[in-house]
C-alpha cells in the first residue's frame, strides 16, 4: 500500500494499517487530525508546550492501541478529541492548575467582560458551527462553553452561574442536542468532513 | 452491568451530555461507564454528543512544525507492540493488536524436544500459506503473510524454540485433549502461533494469555479467525491459553478453551 492509495483510504481504513504498524497511515491520521487535536489542547491549557504535549501522547496512543477506536461509535475526529479533552481536563483539575484557573475566572467575572460572542469568535471554527453556537439559547451556549472549553465539571459551571445544577446539566444536555439539529440542517457532513470521507456514516 | 430502575436510568441519561465533555464527578463518570456498555440507546446518544464537541472544538490552524517529528522519532524508538497479527484469508477490519506485555525479568529458557510436531506444523503452513495466497490481492499484505509465514516456519524448525501444543481441556464444549494450535517461541521472546484448529467466531474474538508463576498476562486478542499469528511472551511464561471473549479485557472470567504448558 503505497502512500498515494493512504490518502484515499476512510479513517477506518487508515486505523487498520495503523495497527498493522504502517507509520504513513499514523501520519496520515496526523495529516488530517493534528490541527484540531492541538486547537483543541491549546484552548483547554492555554499553554502551547503542554498542548503539544497532549497532541504527541494522543497519537501515540492510538499508535499503540489502535483497538480503542470504535469505528461504530463514531468519528475518528471525534474519538481523537475526545481523548485529547479526557487529558486536558484531567491536567486542568491538578490542584495547581485549578488554582491559578480559579483565579483567571475571578478576574474575568470581575471584569465582567467575559464576552462569550469573542470567545466563540476565538474557536476558529467553520462558520456555520459559529452560527449554531451564537443561535443557542444564552443559558446553553454558556454552560456548554464553560464544560468544555473551560474544562469545568457541570457542578462548578452551576456555581460560577449562580445556577441550580439540575439546571445546568440540563443545559448542557440540550444544548448538545440542539446544536446536533442546527448542524444537522445545515447540511454539514460532521466533524470529519475535511477528513478523507472518514466519518464513516456518522455524519452529523 | 447492573440492572437500574427506570428513574435511576433517566438520572443516568440527564448526565449524558455533560459525561461526554468531561464535566461530571468521578463517581457519576464511573456509574456511568458502568452502564453504557449494556445501553445501546445511552451509548449512541454519548457518541452523538461527542460529535457535535468535536465539530466545536476543531480548528483550521495546523499542528506546530516538526510536532510530527518529534511523534515520528518517538516510534522508532519503541519496541513493536507485543502482538503482530495477521489473520490470513481474512478482510484487514478483523486486524487487531494487543496491549503491552508487562516487562519481566527473563528466565534461562528451556527447551523441548518435540522436532516431529514442528515438522507437522511446518508443513500445515505451507499449506496455510498457499491457501492464503491464492486469496489475497493486496501484494504488500501478502508480503506481510509471506514474511509471518517464513518466520514461523524458521522458528518451528529451531532448535532454540520451545514449541507446545494447545489442547482442548475437560471443561470445554470440544471433547478434550483435541489439538487445536501449535505455537513455538524463541529465546528472544518472538513466538508464532498455528491456530488453524479454534473455530472460526462469529462474534467476539480469542484471546491469548500466558502463565507466569502465579500471574496470567494478556498476551493479546487473536480476532475471530485466527490461522497464523506471531506474537511476543519473555522467558517466563511458561504456559499459554486462549479464552473466547466479548472483547479485548484485562483479566478473563472465563474458562480456557485451550491451553498447553511451555515448561
Amino acid at each position: 500500500m503505497g502512500p498515494d492509495s493512504l490518502q484515499d483510504l476512510t479513517d477506518a481504513g487508515l486505523v487498520v494499517a495503523i495497527s498493522r504498524y504502517r507509520e504513513e497511515a499514523l501520519a496520515e491520521a496526523y495529516r488530517r487530525h493534528a490541527g484540531a487535536v492541538y486547537g483543541l489542547a491549546r484552548r483547554l491549557l492555554s499553554d502551547e508546550t503542554l498542548a503539544e504535549e497532549i497532541v504527541q501522547e494522543v497519537f501515540l496512543r492510538l499508535w499503540d492501541t489502535p483497538e480503542k477506536f470504535d469505528p461504530g461509535r463514531g468519528s475518528l475526529r471525534s474519538f481523537l478529541l475526545a481523548q485529547c479533552h479526557g487529558r486536558a481536563v484531567d491536567l486542568l483539575r491538578a490542584e495547581t492548575a485549578r488554582r491559578r484557573r480559579e483565579e483567571k475566572d475571578q478576574r474575568r467575572t470581575a471584569e465582567a467582560g467575559y464576552d462569550l460572542e469573542l470567545e466563540v469568535w476565538d474557536l476558529a471554527v467553520a462558520e456555520h458551527v459559529k452560527d449554531a453556537l451564537v443561535g443557542l439559547p444564552e443559558g446553553e451556549r454558556r454552560a456548554i462553553e464553560l464544560a468544555y472549553f473551560g474544562g469545568h465539571t457541570y457542578r462548578e459551571v452551576a456555581a460560577m452561574l449562580d445556577q441550580p445544577e439540575g439546571t445546568v446539566k440540563s443545559r448542557i444536555r440540550a444544548g448538545l442536542k440542539r446544536l446536533r439539529t442546527e448542524l444537522v440542517g445545515s447540511g454539514v457532513g460532521g466533524p470529519a468532513v475535511d477528513g478523507g470521507g472518514g466519518s464513516d456514516g456518522h455524519d452529523l | 452491568m447492573v440492572m437500574i430502575s427506570d428513574s435511576e436510568h433517566e438520572a443516568l441519561r440527564s448526565l449524558l451530555g455533560a459525561y461526554a465533555l468531561d464535566a461530571v464527578d468521578d463517581s457519576e463518570r464511573a456509574q456511568i461507564e458502568d452502564h453504557l456498555p449494556g445501553c445501546p440507546r445511552c451509548r449512541a446518544e454519548v457518541g452523538d454528543h461527542r460529535e457535535v464537541a468535536a465539530a466545536l472544538g476543531r480548528s483550521g490552524a495546523p499542528a506546530p512544525e516538526g510536532l510530527w517529528d518529534r511523534i515520528a522519532s518517538e516510534l522508532d524508538g519503541r519496541t513493536a507492540p507485543p502482538l503482530r497479527l495477521v489473520l490470513a484469508g481474512h478482510g484487514t477490519d478483523a486486524i487487531t493488536t494487543a496491549p503491552p506485555v508487562v516487562d519481566r525479568p527473563s528466565r534461562r529458557w528451556r527447551r523441548t524436544a518435540v522436532r516431529i510436531t514442528s515438522v507437522a506444523a511446518s508443513l500445515l503452513l505451507v499449506l496455510l500459506l498457499a491457501a492464503t495466497v491464492t486469496q489475497r490481492a493486496d501484494i504488500a499484505e501478502l508480503r506481510d503473510e509471506q514474511a509471518l509465514g517464513e518466520a514461523a516456519t524458521t522458528a518451528f524448525a529451531s532448535p532454540e524454540a520451545r514449541i507446545t501444543e494447545l489442547r482442548t481441556l475437560p471443561d470445554g464444549n470440544a471433547e478434550p485433549g483435541q489439538v487445536l494450535a501449535r505455537v513455538a517461541l524463541l529465546p528472544d521472546g518472538d513466538g508464532y502461533m498455528l491456530a488453524d484448529g479454534l473455530p472460526d467466531l462469529d462474534e467476539g474474538l480469542y484471546q491469548l494469555w500466558g502463565v507466569a508463576g502465579d500471574q496470567v498476562i494478556s498476551l493479546g486478542a487473536l480476532g475471530r479467525d485466527p490461522k497464523v499469528v506471531s506474537f511476543r511472551a519473555d522467558g517466563s511464561v511458561t504456559g499459554l491459553m486462549v479464552t473466547q471473549e466479548a472483547e479485548l479485557v484485562e483479566r478473563s472470567e472465563n474458562n480456557a478453551l485451550v491451553s498447553g504448558s511451555l515448561a
